[in-house]
Formats: structure tokens, C-alpha cells, sequence
């Protein structure tokens, strides 16, 4: 288990490996499909993101309410293909980092191999378990699309797996889940 | 005619998609855990003992066993002499809806219920999916689902030629599996509706998925057997990292259907397959 700090420095994401896990501490940004639609839209305008993105981490998360006494609700990822149109974008802007579950497009892997970036999964359906790695929450924009805001998490010690590493090598293909290298 | 009070049917509703949505049922849990006992691939390994802590973590935390609190599917029996007395001007949906709104404004439940094209959310998870049925006697019995879309997304529905055998139909299956590959968060559950119209197969195939880990029905316990074995051949394992269980159960309902055709369709479980009965 490798224990990585964010934001991702070009050394960090360049020495993980496809298969490694990972711990991670440091800021993320929690945000899904609204708020991808709504960056894409402001990054194609040439608008400013209302996140740096710079060095930065993406978690596909839309958590459940804070119950009372709780910083957060149940947070597992979601389903990470349906934010592949926006990506390629979204790494352009100086993204370096994203956390979900499930394949990326071929397109994504290519550029995340361009930019020197890192893809992870995490444990689906484990959004209990997950909150517990959760030391602090805020909406960092968009409060109108309620659990598709985007966050500002605080984690520390965050497990996840490199599913595609910054040399374009997908895990996936070694462990079955691939259409690719499937008869 | 037995009366049912329209405040019980509503409360009902309330304490299953409670129950669903933080444990999981026992014969769920049990299917999860050998498969744990059994897997020899690490990475599934670490994916499945996640999987049993975060099912410990909603129990004694309360919380959801996953964001994805979904949309609420209920199948409602009625008796046909069975009766839910209501003050009149509320049908089976709006009453199920109440139970569902209640259960999720007061348990902090995640609201994904949006209009489908402007995609407004009116936070309240309604409506859900209601399926109700008339049949013998005088209960009422409630089913509910709680169905993400990480695994609702995946659904297939495929009308084949009359003339395509079981091999064709099993192969076509496998493949909903092999497709849909780690992104409804495996090991999975598998509904399988064969027969009737193209919405019947549908209705079917999540029918079928109130069924998993319980007694087979004998008609299909071979194909479900079958099918249970060359799933879970695929390797694509926990959280897709690979392994020895991709598929935690495959359950198969027919109906029969017209000359011209075969309408087979596919509906997928995450493992973290929510569901609650009651009879009232």
C-alpha cells in the first residue's frame, strides 16, 4: 500500500503502476455528472472553472445527507464512463488525478497517458465503509445541484487501486473486466 | 373484504425502504460472505472485505449501505379480497410514494429522482416504480427494490428469432455480463425474464431478481446452474479486479410468448442488492 499525497505531483503520479494500491491523503474534489456538463460548458467558453483544477484530484461521488453528528453520508464512487466526454477537457485544464469505479473510453486512457495523469478505483457500493476516510467536507460549487455539488474533501488515508496508470496501462485488462483482450 | 388501514400500508412502505437501504438481507449477506471464504484472487480479496466492513459500518453507523440510494421499485401484491382503505382520492402510487418520501427525508437517504429531460430534482425520491397485481387472497404483500443505476444502466433487453436455442440465449447473457465488465459494481446479481412481449421480458428479468439466494423454482434451476457457472468463468471478479466470483446468482423467470417471437432481456444487481418484504 502506497501512501500519496494531493495535490499530484508529476513524480507521484508517474511512479504509480497500474494494480498499485494506494492510500491517499490530502484534498479532493468531490463532483459528478451535473457538474461535469457544467465545467465542460465554462472550460469550452473559455471560462474560468470555479476550481483550480491544476494538479487536483476528481472523486465521481454524490453522497448521501449528513445525518446528524456525521461530516458526511454514505460517499462510494460512482460509475466513471459517464464522465468520459468531459474528461479529455478536464485534463487539459490541469487535471491530474480522478476516483470512480469502472472502465474509461479508450480516448480517456489516451489522454491520461498525454498528461501524465492517474485514474483509481475504488470499493463500489462501499459508501459506509469510504466515509470513515472523510475528515472534512464543504461545497466548493454549484450548492444548487444538491448531491452533484462539487465538493472540497479533506481525506486521509483514502484506499484505492491504479486502475490506469500514466503510461496508459489499464488494470482492467489483466483481471478480466476488459472488453478489449476478450474472444 | 379485508380492510387494510391506508396509514399501515404507507408505514409499511416507510420500514422496508428503511430496512433495504441500511442491512442487507440475511440470505444476501450469506451469498456475499462465502463468496469471500472461497475467492483466492488478492485484489478480490481486499474488494470483498470491504465489501463485508462497509455492511457492518451501515449497520452500526446507520448509514445507507451505498450513496446510490436509487429508485425504489415496489411489486404489490394485493389479494382479491384485500382492500387498502383509503380516504378516497389517493391511488396505489400516491400512497407508496408517501412511504417512500418518508423513509427518505427522515433517514438523510439520497434524493436521485429527477425529472428525465430537464433533469429537475424535487427531493423527495418520488416516484417510485410501482408495480401492483391482483392475485388470490385476502393479504397484501409488498416487494421492494432499491435499484441503482450503476447496475440499471446495464440492462439489455434482446428479441431474438423464434428459431435461436438455449445456447444462443446463454451466450447472449453471458455477454450482458462480460459487458457490462466492473461498472454495476460485481459480483452481481442476474435477472433473466425469457418470454412474452418485449416490456413482459423486462418486468420478468427484475422479478427474477427478488428471487436470488432463495429455494429454485425446479423449471429453471438447471439454466440458472448453468448460467451461474459460465459467469462466473468470465474472471471479471470483486470490483472487477478479478477472481474466482463474478456472479453471486442467477435467477431465470419465462413466460410464454408469440409464434413470431423471443423476447430474452437481462437485468443486473450490484452486490449490494437492497431489498424488503412485508405482508400485511
Amino acid at each position: 500500500m502506497k501512501k500519496i499525497m494531493t495535490p499530484l505531483d508529476p513524480g507521484t503520479a508517474g511512479a504509480l503502476k497500474a494494480g498499485d494500491w494506494v492510500e491517499i491523503s490530502g484534498i479532493i474534489y468531490g463532483a459528478r455528472d451535473a457538474a461535469h456538463k457544467r465545467f465542460y460548458e465554462l472550460a469550452g467558453k473559455g471560462k474560468t472553472l470555479p476550481v483550480d483544477l491544476r494538479g487536483q484530484v476528481i472523486y465521481y461521488v454524490g453522497p448521501t445527507p449528513a445525518p446528524p453528528g456525521k461530516i458526511i453520508g454514505s460517499c462510494g464512487p460512482t460509475t466513471s464512463s459517464r464522465m468520459d466526454r468531459y474528461t479529455p477537457l478536464l485534463l487539459e485544464c490541469g487535471l491530474k488525478g480522478m476516483i470512480g469505479k469502472g472502465r474509461r473510453c479508450e480516448a480517456v486512457r489516451q489522454m491520461i497517458r498525454k498528461y501524465n495523469a492517474v485514474y483509481f478505483v475504488t470499493f463500489g457500493g462501499c459508501g459506509a465503509y469510504l466515509s470513515k476516510f472523510f475528515k472534512k467536507v464543504e461545497i466548493a460549487a454549484f450548492p444548487d445541484l444538491g448531491p452533484e455539488a462539487v465538493f472540497r474533501f479533506e481525506v486521509e488515508d483514502f484506499p484505492a487501486l491504479v486502475e490506469i496508470d500514466s503510461l496508459g496501462n489499464d488494470f482492467y485488462k489483466n483481471a478480466g473486466s476488459s472488453i478489449i483482450n476478450q474472444k | 373484504m379485508r380492510i387494510i388501514a391506508e396509514k399501515d400500508f404507507v408505514a409499511s412502505i416507510e420500514e422496508c425502504a428503511v430496512r433495504a437501504n441500511f442491512q442487507i438481507a440475511p440470505h444476501i449477506e450469506q451469498l456475499v460472505a462465502s463468496a469471500y471464504a472461497r475467492e483466492t484472487n488478492p485484489h478480490a480479496r481486499v474488494v470483498l472485505d470491504a465489501i463485508i466492513k462497509n455492511l457492518a459500518d451501515a449497520r452500526s453507523k446507520h448509514l445507507p449501505i451505498c450513496q446510490d440510494t436509487g429508485m425504489v421499485i415496489a411489486f404489490i401484491e394485493i389479494g382479491c379480497n384485500a382492500a387498502i382503505g383509503t380516504s378516497g382520492c389517493r391511488g396505489i402510487q400516491e400512497l407508496v410514494d408517501e412511504g417512500i418520501q418518508n423513509a427518505y427525508m427522515k433517514h438523510y437517504l439520497r434524493k436521485s429522482v429527477v425529472s428525465p429531460l430537464e433533469r429537475k430534482n424535487y427531493g423527495t425520491n418520488t416516484p417510485a416504480i410501482v408495480w401492483p397485481e391482483i392475485v388470490t387472497g385476502e393479504r397484501i404483500k409488498i416487494s421492494l427494490m432499491i435499484k441503482g443505476f450503476g447496475s440499471e444502466n446495464v440492462t439489455r433487453l434482446k428479441l431474438f428469432r423464434p428459431s435461436e436455442d438455449i445456447v444462443a440465449i446463454s451466450r447472449f447473457i453471458r455477454e450482458c455480463v462480460r459487458k457490462a465488465g466492473p461498472n454495476p459494481c460485481p459480483p452481481v446479481f442476474v435477472g433473466v425474464g425469457i418470454g412474452g412481449t418485449a416490456e413482459k421480458a423486462l418486468f420478468l428479468s427484475k422479478k427474477a431478481l427478488f428471487s436470488v439466494g432463495r429455494q429454485r423454482n425446479p423449471e429453471t434451476a438447471g439454466l440458472e446452474e448453468k448460467l451461474l457457472v459460465s459467469t462466473n468463468k468470465l474472471g471479471i471478479g470483486a470490483g472487477g479486479l478479478g477472481g474466482d466470483t463474478t456472479c453471486l446468482d442467477v435467477r431465470v423467470e419465462t413466460f410464454p410468448t408469440h409464434i413470431a417471437g423471443l423476447p430474452v432481456a437481462v437485468s443486473i444487481g450490484c452486490w449490494a442488492h437492497r431489498t424488503a418484504e412485508t405482508s400485511l
